[in-house]
């Protein structure tokens, strides 16, 4: 075969025949069977979830600042409007009489937490850097035509879709959404329902969606890992998958296998408030006097505990964060290896990485628990595993640094975005350290260092490796380059402002500042946390202004669409990777040639070759195509 | 565009995909029921001893579920069987049958078990009352329960003279009509272990008018419902999503019994494949009853 | 990448003659009767009646008192359920000649819902015994 690569990523994607069938409008935008439909479809779902989460927060980060001023009039009535007087009190001014304001009450403080949490973790990462990126990239890095089992993909969406309605929609039920935390812990969570409506109040609604949602998840991971192992093109033998593909696989596996006990639990929760049973009330429980439907205190419940919650709850969580994690990492790494051109250092050392990471942190989950009445044993047991967890963090965290080393760095956005990742996931994993040791935690536990500890792996972490992401595939599905100036300016707003935002959480929290203080602090806690709570002003202003940048990614993603720079090559970036052997978007069944492929993920720059990169899919140039092994 | 190994093995893994989808969704399963028995044992440990109640189950009943749901896990397999050895006629009459038990099971759990608890009262005293109700509970004297090492009994069941008392906030007492042996000879050292056939499910005691103060009970009473106490939380909870499952199968099969069976003709080692599938799904659901079964009716 | 369709499904008369038109099947064993095929089934399905029946039996001997030590019962009740169990993993659903990619993950699920049940337990027989007063 002597067609070299240049010579078909070169055509544009007209001159290349398909002969499949066009699907019509419904099959094909909207109950489309095709994992690149399905990959935006979650990507553009979950891009609104995160700018929704993301909102919420803003409009917590006044309350932060302000307490219970009233909201800028605009807002004030737009947020009323929209959210109703469950979440927001009407103020009046105390001599005239008349009406000032708006402000969000102290319930609706509960609420927006709650859902913040909520959105931005099952409703907004996994599914854009899981379930999206996974479902539009990963089967094309591995030469598939599709996912291994594309109806069972759109059931995944759509029970996905129907978790999105309920979480929405329980904003409008009597009392608004779930007011307890993302972990929405029981007891204070079915107190917080007590006096709404018995079962379609927000608590109960947050069960039901997360069912959907998990369900959407199991499905999901079933379709991943079969994917993954079976649909790999002739020649994909382990070793020369690339490295994102591994992270989604270990995804699957973490999701597949820590979500369940989750749904246990949701179910228990589900009966403890609509049967009024008491998985997770204990004996004895009295609040205000009363408890229960009976409005009785709880005299006997029979072995009820929170803890019980707890447990199950982090048995899924703490995996959880490596799924918001892992993918991230993937993908930067991918962006890193393109942009530096030059192989990833230690591939094997961060595949070994990735499945011990993924073991170890199916036994860590109680360092969230330290606080629960947990004896020196099991503490001991558990600090031991969460330091251990930190190794396996530390090599991914090393290789991709030493993976610059040396090599040309091209600085487009993704590339900025990737590399700007590193430090950050760095800031954030070392500070998860200290919290490892019982000792420690139980000074730092539910304060802003937590908040901190854990954004900046999240945030400026698996964001930015989304952002760096988005930026980065967007001509494979799109056609069309996104703006590279908007695109740094996005960048750079960003990235200081995400640091004036979260860097001082760090010191309050270790001053000693909570979270969850729906006015920041100020009523109650002036006395011993005082000089620091100037900082929530700032703090504030840094959100908004992370905020508004966010405004340029959102008008560069839209307008690219229609007016961006069309790509003038199947590969752009002149990657090694095989999704860059599709055409220009990839028609349904992705690849219109059958692929072979003869080489690992990363020849950047190997030496003697006629150019800095050697796809996947080029066969060695001195030896017989055919001599490659179909199924090695 | 076809998908490949959806009926073929992959050479180098050895698996078709949905062999493999199967097992990963088994997977998940597992873990799903581990967090209930989790649950499970979190309940029963943490309970104190008088809470959590034995032989309130028809032994026989759930035996014989037992075997019903034993003997579909074997004619799946020999459906399978005689589909892979192309016999048609057989694959159709053993998956025949498969369904049918699973369908038994599910009448015996929907029309029995679970209404019979439904129309049960039962009631918690609270500890301080006790002796108010002492003629029922058989726990003083010298051959009182403590005497003979036994945990109180603290429960009061059988059937109520108007359920509306039970309902109404305003009523304060509950009339009980009828009520269960083991508070009819409270003190009888036969009633200390549980029975083969539950006696307080089967011989109520009527002519007994035993009025219940709803001051002196422990919140929750009323009909065998989760809210109860734990253990039935744990056995609705586990029984119901179990049975969910079993319904699932009770569809799947229905399916490659009729119209799904016309694949046999174009492919039928496609059609071989399905069942094998939904044969290791069918005995996941056999073997998580297998731990059901004692940890609710024996144990 | 099309699959190959088997051939049409012709005997209807025997067991016996059609265990040649089977020649790959998705496992090994290809040849003898039906009867031959299914007989381990048959055992299995023997031995579970038997071992239910056992269950229930032992359910109603006092083992508790019999070792003198508490929860008795419970464990040899749980271990006749395992070994079932056992018996249709293995069995029913191959897993004695499954291929290792199979069992291998299956292996990590055990282990990990084997974790949950134990450090939940350690979890809860492992408290903070004592706080500042203790008075009883
Ligand atoms: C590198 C090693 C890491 C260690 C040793 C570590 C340790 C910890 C510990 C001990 C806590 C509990 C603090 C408390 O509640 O008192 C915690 C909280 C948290 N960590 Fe990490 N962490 C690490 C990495 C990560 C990563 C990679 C993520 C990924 C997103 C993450 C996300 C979180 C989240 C979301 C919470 C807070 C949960 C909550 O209470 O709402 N951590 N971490
Ligand atoms: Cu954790």
């Amino acid at each position: 075969m002597a067609h070299a690569a240049a010579a078909h990523t070169e055509h544009g994607h007209d001159d290349h025949a398909h002969d499949h069938h066009e699907p019509g409008f419904w099959r094909k935008w909207v109950f489309s069977t095709d994992h690149k439909m399905i990959g935006i479809q979650y990507i553009v779902t979950g891009l609104a979830f995160l700018f929704f989460g993301f909102g919420l927060m803003m409009v917590m980060r006044w309350s932060i600042a302000h307490g219970s001023d009233v909201l800028p009039g605009f807002w004030g009535n737009l947020l009323h409007g929209i959210f109703g007087d469950a979440v927001f009190d009407k103020a009046v001014d105390p001599s005239t009489k008349a009406m000032v304001g708006y402000s969000l009450s102290t319930q609706g403080y509960n609420v927006f937490g709650a859902m913040h949490g909520t959105i931005m973790v099952f409703f907004g990462i996994v599914p854009i850097a899981f379930a999206g990126f996974g479902n539009f990239v990963m089967p094309l890095q591995i030469g598939a035509v599709d996912m291994a089992f594309p109806r069972l993909n759109m059931a995944s969406f759509w029970s996905f879709f129907i978790s999105c309605v309920i979480m929405v929609w329980s904003f409008f039920v009597e009392g608004s959404a779930a007011k307890s935390g993302w972990t929405n812990y029981p007891p204070l969570a079915g107190i917080a329902d007590q006096s709404h409506h018995a079962v379609l109040n927000g608590g109960t609604l947050w069960l039901l969606g997360m069912v959907f949602n998990i369900t959407s998840s199991l499905l999901g991971a079933v379709n991943f890992i079969t994917t993954f192992v079976q649909l790999r093109a002739p020649g994909m033998t382990w070793g020369r998958l690339p490295f994102f593909c591994w992270a989604q696989f270990i995804t699957a596996y973490l999701l597949l296998l820590a979500f369940p006990p989750l749904e246990s639990a949701a179910i228990m929760n589900l009966f403890d408030r609509v049967f009024g049973s008491s998985f997770f009330m204990p004996t004895g429980l009295v609040v205000n006097g009363a408890v229960g439907p009976d409005g009785q205190p709880l005299l006997f419940s029979g072995g009820g505990s929170p803890v019980l919650w707890q447990h199950l709850f982090w048995f899924l969580a703490h995996p959880e964060v490596y799924v918001l994690i892992l993918p991230g990492i993937g993908m930067v790494t991918e962006i890193i290896a393109c942009n530096s051109r030059k192989p990833i250092w230690g591939y094997k050392a961060m595949v070994g990485g990735l499945f011990t990471l993924a073991f170890l942190s199916f036994i860590v989950w109680a360092h969230h628990m330290y606080m629960t009445d947990m004896g020196p044993k099991v503490a001991a047991f558990f600090q031991t595993t969460t330091i251990l967890i930190s190794v396996p963090s530390v090599i991914l965290l090393t290789a991709l640094l030493l993976s610059l080393w040396g090599g040309s760095l091209r600085f487009n956005t993704p590339m900025l975005f990737a590399a700007a990742f590193l430090p950050m996931f760095g800031i954030g994993g070392l500070t998860g350290i200290p919290l490892a040791f019982n000792a420690v935690d139980l000074y730092m536990h539910d304060t802003y260092y937590i908040i901190a500890h854990f954004h900046y792996v999240v945030a400026p972490g698996t964001i930015f490796a989304i952002f760096a992401g988005v930026y980065h595939w967007y001509p494979k599905a799109c056609g069309r380059m996104m703006n590279e100036t908007l695109g740094k300016l996005h960048f750079w707003g960003s990235l200081v402002a995400i640091n004036c935002l979260f860097m001082p959480m760090f010191m309050q929290g270790m001053a000693g500042v909570h979270r969850r203080w729906w006015d920041g602090g100020k009523s109650a806690y002036e006395a011993t946390v005082g000089p620091w709570l100037d900082w929530n002003l700032k703090i504030s202003y840094a959100a908004w202004a992370l905020g508004a940048v966010q405004l340029i990614f959102v008008f560069n993603f839209c307008w690219s669409m229609i007016r961006g720079k069309k790509v003038t090559s199947d590969n752009p970036w002149q990657a090694t990777t095989l999704e860059w052997d599709t055409p220009t978007p990839p028609p349904h069944g992705n690849f219109i040639k059958p692929i072979t492929v003869y080489r690992g993920p990363y020849e950047y720059s190997v030496p003697g070759e006629d150019k800095d990169y050697t796809p996947q899919s080029e066969p060695p140039r001195d030896s017989k195509p055919l001599e490659a092994k179909a199924h090695a | 565009m076809e998908i490949p190994y959806t009926v073929r093995p992959r050479p180098d893994t050895g698996l078709a995909n949905p062999k493999l989808g199967i097992w990963l969704f088994i997977a998940s399963e597992v873990m799903l029921f581990g967090g209930l028995f989790a649950g499970y044992i979190f309940m029963r440990l943490g309970a104190e001893p008088w809470m959590w109640p034995h032989g309130w189950l028809n032994v026989p009943v759930g035996t014989f579920n037992t075997f019903v749901l034993i003997f579909s896990s074997v004619t799946v397999i020999l459906s399978w069987e005689a589909l892979k050895m192309r016999n048609f006629k057989a694959y159709k009459w053993w998956l025949f049958l498969t369904w049918v038990c699973g369908l038994l099971f599910l009448i015996i759990k929907l029309s029995y078990e679970w209404p019979n608890k439904f129309n049960h009262f039962g009631a918690y005293i609270k500890k301080e009352a006790a002796e108010k109700y002492e003629e029922y509970l058989g726990n003083e004297g010298e051959d009182g329960r403590l005497a003979r090492g036994q945990a109180p009994r603290l429960f009061i069941s059988g059937h109520p003279k108007a359920w509306s008392d039970v309902k109404d906030p305003s009523m304060d007492k509950i009339v009980l009509a009828a009520i269960d042996d083991e508070n009819h000879t409270p003190k009888s050292a036969e009633n200390d272990r549980a029975h083969f056939i539950p006696r307080d499910m089967v011989h109520l005691h009527e002519g007994h008018e035993v009025v219940l103060d709803k001051k002196d009970l422990v919140n929750g009473f009323g009909p065998f419902y989760p809210r109860l106490n734990t253990y039935l939380a744990c056995y609705f909870m586990i029984t119901g999503l179990h049975g969910l499952h079993v319904l699932g199968g009770v569809i799947v099969f229905i399916f490659f019994w009729g119209p799904g069976s016309k694949l046999y003709k174009t492919n039928p080692e496609q059609l071989c494949n399905r069942i094998e599938v939904a044969g290791l799904f069918w005995h996941l659901v056999d073997l998580i009853w297998i731990f059901v079964f004692p940890i609710f009716y024996l144990l | 990448m099309a699959e190959q369709h088997t051939h049409a499904p012709e005997s209807k008369d025997g067991h016996v003659h059609a265990a040649e038109a089977h020649s790959h099947g998705s496992d090994a064993h290809g040849h003898g009767s039906y009867l031959h095929h299914v007989r381990p089934y048959l055992i299995v399905g023997v031995a579970l009646f038997v071992f239910t029946v056992v269950t229930v039996g032992l359910s109603y001997v006092d083992f508790d008192h019999i070792f003198g030590s508490h929860g008795m019962n419970m464990k040899i009740g749980l271990a006749v359920a395992t070994f079932k169990v056992c018996l249709v993993g293995a069995w029913f659903m191959h897993l004695k000649s499954e291929k290792r990619s199979i069992w291998i993950p299956l292996l990590f699920t055990f282990f990990f819902c084997l974790g949950l049940f134990v450090l939940c337990l350690l979890a809860y027989f492992n408290p903070i015994m004592t706080t500042g007063h203790t008075h009883h």
